[in-house]
């Protein structure tokens, strides 16, 4: 089973919008998956023209299913999702509105458009996110997945070695440790240290593993490089993706783009130019171990 | 006294309103009707609804769409799924419900609701205590039928069907519906009881966790509702009171839930931990708690103790960023993970079943500590409605230590089909997850056995497993089994595997083949009996009674639990920093076997210290090439050791992606894992008076060791000094003059003196031959006692606080903030060089003292000590708790020591450390044990016996009604009983 089946490519007409067709028909291809692209246009036009226009190369139509209105809102999208069996949305974080916009700041409320954050915030699947400064890279070489033993990571890191294995990509993981905010990562995790040189390798290992309970030791094999750094996250961040140029980093988070969260997202969005897969957890199942003064 | 229990919820139709009749004459009204019209369509005989039978077996206490869905299923009819708008003319799932409801609904304004007075009293009874009360029901209706009896008021919470459809949850035999009533009351699920009279409302409140569940049987209910796990199962509520459900709850904790860890549900996130909790061991080898079926990322590794190899990629995500320094080129450098032996894979008409795919509903695990028993319990569906139940249990025989048992059974439940069981034991990823391993030998010799042979890379240790499996009445073995199951049919498989290795015998596959086809098939229950008997004796000298506590209770029998199923009796072998339940610290073998678990050993299985300390003697030639390699005559233990006792500690780490380069001090300079062992040795000999011990490897131990601190202490300014050493507190390296350290080698070499003069005058000949063996020159006992007399040994100062080291006062002060208690962060890693110089420390280094010689200081001194290091401590180790318990509770500082106590009992089972993943805490274990037996029950040992401290009993936790033990002393067992000041 392919891990995305089905890609949704909403398009807004404008050329920011459209600058992840490119990367849609190369994942589309390499997965052997459907591609619905949702382009806004004033007048329909007959597929092959609108294909034409979206300069889409010939060899992709195969496997484009093109939808056709005069505008696709953020609520036409994510019904999308469902009825086409879209398991992949990908789409500029910024489109027609935020085109003439100046000089993006970090906040990522910003950073992102109102239609996209709606979307990434809304739908049930991942989302394939373009960065303002998005410069298309293919084919992708490796995946850079940042991990923090989260439940959100641990998706993020299944998702990436499963994407990984179908396109054949190296993974490589990163843990940053922010001094400023010992509640995150691997220290709140590990909350006691002992013998360094058997403890922290040892949890190091255990914040990756964690992830990757049903992938396919094929699948795990992908993991080339694991980083554990110290320092903010968003700047370490940028500097491995900057030292190593992964075609994708794929990111868990909670899900919502609220002014003052995510944080570390904004940053990234801001300074890379790789596009980011959002990555949002699935619903646990429930988990209870009788033990504890809660018995008496 | 207060009650056992908060609340108490219960079910509506049938416990609260005599509804159930009119509910099973609508279903009958609805069914009969429909199968009468389907009979005539179809030409088949007409079957009626059983308003019994039927109605227990398939829709009592259930959603109205899952009632009519399993009754249709036992019929063996599908029906479309239709729509909740459906109304009563469609032939659908909802459509039918939707009849079902007109029919309840005419029934209950024509006959109206009556109440069971007896229940009704208990309600008021119960509110009266101020119990909470809740009602949960499957039905939609619940509203209603509360209205028209007239018994809103007596509820505090109320879940109706029509509120769990709001909040989406799923309906009984769920527990969401009873856990949210519980939550909207504000009360955990185990301080709530369940009252039901269906099936599956009692299976909710199994699932659910709650103290109690009552099954209340109005008539041939009984052995369903208690086999599936009603408590107690009455005819009538009124055969109840409060205090009789105080009793039932109160028994149940102590005899069930107290021997028992219960898991429910399944998260793959946290199944690592789990495994290491679920490991079922017997000292000789350890398997991980993995699923039966394990899934691709499952860590069910079988450790063999003593069975170590070179260092290969066996954490391969965290050795692309630490790179180790030195020592990692030993050919005993880590302890070896064999593959799993219990894995199994099973499918149903070609569905898998197992917890990686979509058609698992039920899963729940127990840990039964009194038989030593990992039991599991499993329930799928597969298409279409077929449910399928799996119950395995499993050990590792503490009779055989060479056996593992494991029985499977499966029962197809509602439908016939083809079950597929592949017990063998292949590895399909062996060379990534057990890289030590060379496969020698996969297959079976003759027919139904499967043997499993592997050598060691380096080591070149044989590791040989071999299996049979058999189906229960078949009279054979079978690797790989295809077997027709009839609808309810249990099918029980059986697997013996007998592990043996080269450190065993010369030929282990002669050895495990010979012990395989010697097993009879009838001899498999009396096996799991014998396994059961060896426990039943552990638990009476290692069991302890917290009257009043059962968490407490089920929480040491946890740990005993695993401190007896971590050591074996071979004295070539120890046990390691996480024993045989995880790969973390490699196995190696630490200064926490002395001080931290030999004493739980000492005084419930003292053979076992015996062959701990065996251990030490074993590989003494080790500690000599270490002394040696130091510079130093005599023997000097390593820090971390295996097999042959050389140091394994790397001497540097590298972050690869940082660059940097973090040294490690421990290995060179932790040296007082040396008088450690003196001191072990020493308490063994007190405790035990085993004369055979002290003579042929105790005084050796001994001397050897004092030679060693002979020649360590520099003579300076007229004393001895101990300089450049790393003590229990590891964030300060190269200090000088450690008073832990210090402390601990004077009484290393004074009891080598005494140990000396006892075997000089015990055995002379004996002393003769071993004095002659080590060259001991014939004054050295006296230059021990003389570098004893002048040690310096750091003691109070005018406060009353012992230095830790020289110039600890003068360190910088590092206000340690609250979030970093209990919470190293990871700047104690890459900063190790600036935290050496603050005043921060890591674990209990001068309190370790005050515990170890509860004798040498007076309680001011204590006092001083502990309030001045106290707040200095982070916790970076899981040492560090329990020896702040026992100190606190001396001083009686009742919410300092039931603090710490609480951190140490609970580490492993509340994943305190976020690490039990990498394998469970026995040296905390043990700590937790010295803080119960010398903190809060301060015992002392005289010529006749354990004493506890007078004061004990005002030491207790509030609760604990009184604590009873048994510990060994000198060759007999002693009750210790100390009553609580909540004693009735």
């Amino acid at each position: 089973m392919s891990v995305f089946a089905s890609i949704l490519v909403p398009l807004d007409g404008s050329r920011t919008a459209a600058r992840g067709l490119g990367c849609a028909a190369w994942l589309a291809t390499r997965l052997g998956a459907r591609l619905h692209v949702l382009s806004a246009t004033p007048a329909e036009l007959p597929a092959r023209e609108a294909l034409a226009r979206l300069r889409i190369p010939q060899v992709h139509w195969p496997l484009v299913t093109l939808h056709q209105a005069p505008a696709f809102p953020e609520e036409a999208i994510l019904a999308a999702v469902p009825r086409h069996g879209v398991q992949l949305v990908l789409m500029s974080a910024r489109g027609e509105t935020a085109d003439a916009a100046a000089e993006p700041a970090a906040d990522p409320t910003a950073l992102v458009g109102q239609v996209a954050r709606a979307v990434i915030e809304g739908s049930p699947v991942p989302v394939l996110l373009l960065p303002p400064r998005y410069r298309e890279a293919l084919p992708w070489q490796r995946v850079l997945v940042p991990v923090s033993g989260e439940p959100e990571a641990d998706e993020a890191l299944a998702l990436a070695v499963r994407l990984a294995a179908a396109v054949d990509l190296e993974v490589h993981v990163a843990h940053v440790e922010d001094p400023d905010a010992p509640d995150e990562g691997l220290a709140a995790r590990a909350r006691y240290a002992d013998a360094v040189h058997h403890e922290y390798p040892a949890q190091l290992d255990e914040v990756v593993r964690r992830g990757l309970p049903g992938c396919a030791p094929e699948e795990c094999r992908r993991i080339t490089d694991v980083a554990l750094c110290r320092g903010d996250v968003a700047g370490e961040l940028s500097a491995l993706i900057e030292r190593t140029r992964p075609g994708v980093l794929v990111v868990g988070w909670h899900g919502r783009l609220r002014p003052g969260r995510a944080r570390v997202l904004g940053h990234l969005l801001r300074a890379i130019t790789c596009p980011v897969l959002l990555v949002k957890p699935a619903v646990r199942n429930p988990f209870r171990l009788d033990v504890g003064e809660a018995l008496q | 006294m207060g009650l056992e229990f908060d609340a108490v919820l219960f079910d509506l139709d049938g416990v609260v309103t005599d509804t159930a009749r009119l509910h099973a004459a609508a279903w009958a009204e609805l069914f009969d009707e429909f199968l009468r019209q389907r009979a005539a369509a179809g030409g088949e005989p007409f079957r009626p609804f059983d308003p019994t039978a039927d109605y227990l077996a398939h829709v009592d206490g259930k959603p109205r769409y899952e009632g009519v869905r399993c009754f249709l299923a036992a019929r063996g009819i599908a029906l479309p799924e239709g729509h909740p708008a459906d109304g009563p003319e469609a032939v659908t799932v909802h459509g039918l419900g939707a009849r079902k409801d007109a029919e309840f609904q005419r029934r209950l304004a024509r006959d109206g609701v009556e109440v069971f007075g007896s229940t009704v009293a208990l309600i008021r009874t119960l509110r009266e205590r101020g119990v909470k009360t809740g009602v949960v029901t499957s039905s939609r209706n619940g509203r209603e039928v509360l209205r028209a009896a007239g018994i809103e008021d007596l509820f505090d919470a109320r879940m109706d069907g029509l509120d769990s459809e709001a909040l989406g949850l799923a309906g009984k035999p769920d527990p969401a519906p009873f856990l949210r009533c519980a939550a909207l009351l504000g009360v955990a699920p185990g301080r709530a009881v369940v009252v039901e009279d269906a099936v599956s409302g009692v299976q909710a409140g199994r699932r659910g966790g709650f103290g109690l569940v009552v099954g209340v049987d109005r008539g041939g209910n009984r052995e369903a509702l208690a086999a599936q796990g009603a408590d107690l199962v009455v005819a009538d509520l009124g055969h109840l009171d409060v205090a009789g459900l105080d009793g039932h709850l109160r028994a149940r904790r102590e005899a069930v839930v107290a021997w028992r860890i219960e898991q429910e549900g399944f998260d793959p996130a946290r199944e690592h931990a789990v495994e290491s909790l679920f490991t079922v061991g017997n000292g000789y080898l350890g398997v991980r708690g993995a699923l039966d079926a394990p899934l691709s990322g499952s860590q069910g590794d079988l450790l063999v103790a003593g069975v170590y190899d070179r260092k290969q990629a066996t954490r391969p995500y965290s050795e692309l960023e630490f790179l180790g320094g030195g020592r990692d080129d030993a050919p005993d450098a880590e302890l070896v993970s064999a593959p799993f032996p219990f894995r199994v894979r099973l499918a149903v008409d070609g569905v898998a079943l197992d917890l990686a795919g979509p058609h698992w509903r039920e899963h729940r695990r127990a840990l039964d500590l009194r038989p030593g028993v990992l039991r599991a319990h499993d329930v799928y569906e597969t298409e279409p409605d077929r449910r399928t139940v799996v119950r395995t249990r499993r050990c590792a025989s503490l009779d055989d230590r060479h056996l593992l048992l494991q029985e499977i059974t499966v029962c197809l439940e509602n439908h016939s089909g083809t079950l597929d069981l592949d017990a063998s034991l292949a590895d399909p990823d062996l060379a990534t997850s057990h890289p030590h391993l060379v496969p020698l030998e996969a297959g079976p010799p003759d027919p139904g056995l499967d043997v499993h042979r592997f050598t060691t890379r380096a080591s070149g240790i044989e590791i040989c497993l071999v299996a049979r499996t058999t189906l229960a009445g078949s009279g054979r073995d079978a690797v790989r089994w295809r077997v027709a199951a009839a609808i309810g049919e249990a099918l029980t498989f059986r697997r013996w595997v007998v592990v043996y290795t080269s450190r065993d015998t010369a030929d282990p596959r002669a050895a495990a083949l010979e012990r395989a086809r010697a097993l009879r098939h009838e001899a498999f229950e009396g096996a799991l009996d014998a396994h059961a008997a060896a426990w039943t004796r552990i638990w009476e000298r290692a069991d302890v009674r917290i009257a009043g506590s059962p968490a407490t209770e089920q929480a040491l029998r946890f740990n005993a639990y695993h401190l007896v199923s971590a050591a074996d009796h071979d004295p070539r072998v120890s046990v390691g920093a996480r024993a045989l339940t995880g790969r973390a610290y490699e196995g190696h073998v630490f200064w926490d076997v002395e001080i931290f678990k030999l004493p739980f050993y000492l005084h419930t299985c003292p053979e076992i210290a015996r062959s701990l300390l065996g251990y030490r003697h074993h590989t003494l030639d080790g500690a000599r090439r270490r002394a040696r390699g130091l510079g130093h005559p005599g023997a000097c233990y390593a820090w971390e050791s295996t097999a042959s006792g050389d140091d394994v500690t790397p001497t540097t780490i590298r972050l690869k992606t940082t660059g940097k380069e973090i040294p490690i001090f421990t290995g060179t300079q932790q040296i007082h894992v040396t008088a450690a062992v003196a001191h072990a040795v020493w308490r063994y000999w007190q405790a035990t008076g085993d004369r055979a011990f002290l003579r042929d490897a105790g005084v050796e131990i001994l001397a050897e060791t004092a030679r060693f601190w002979a020649s360590r202490s520099t003579r300076d300014g007229g004393r001895y000094r101990i300089r450049g050493v790393v003590g229990p507190d590891e964030y300060h390296h190269s200090v000088d003059d450690n008073a832990y350290t210090n402390w601990m080698a004077r009484f290393n070499l004074e009891t080598a003196v005494r140990a000396a003069g006892w075997l000089r005058s015990e055995d002379a000949r004996a002393w003769g031959a071993l004095a002659e063996r080590l060259a001991l020159g014939a004054d050295e006992p006296g230059q021990w006692a003389a570098v004893a007399r002048d040690l310096h040994c750091p003691g109070p100062d005018a406060r009353g606080v012992i230095e830790q080291f020289a110039g600890f006062f003068d360190l910088e002060d590092y206000p340690l903030p609250r979030e970093e208690r209990f919470r190293a962060p990871i700047s104690r890693l890459f900063d190790w060089d600036r935290i050496n110089r603050l005043k921060v420390v890591k674990q209990a280094d001068v309190l370790m003292l005050l515990h170890l010689f509860p004798d040498a200081f007076p309680p001011e001194v204590v006092a001083a000590n502990y309030r001045y290091y106290e707040p200095l401590t982070d916790h970076g180790s899981s040492l560090s708790p329990g020896i702040h318990a026992a100190v606190a509770a001396r001083l009686g500082l009742r919410e300092d020591a039931e603090r710490y106590w609480r951190e140490s009992l609970w580490l492993d089972l509340s994943n305190a450390m976020a690490n039990s993943a990498l394998g469970v805490h026995p040296a905390c274990m043990g700590a937790t044990w010295q803080a119960l037996v010398f903190g809060f029950l301060g015992v002392r040992f005289t010529d006749a016996g354990p004493v506890a401290d007078p004061a004990a009993a005002a030491r207790l936790p509030a609760r604990w009604r009184g604590v009873a033990l048994t510990l060994a002393w000198r060759g007999e067992l002693h009750r210790v009983e100390v009553a609580g000041k909540a004693a009735p």
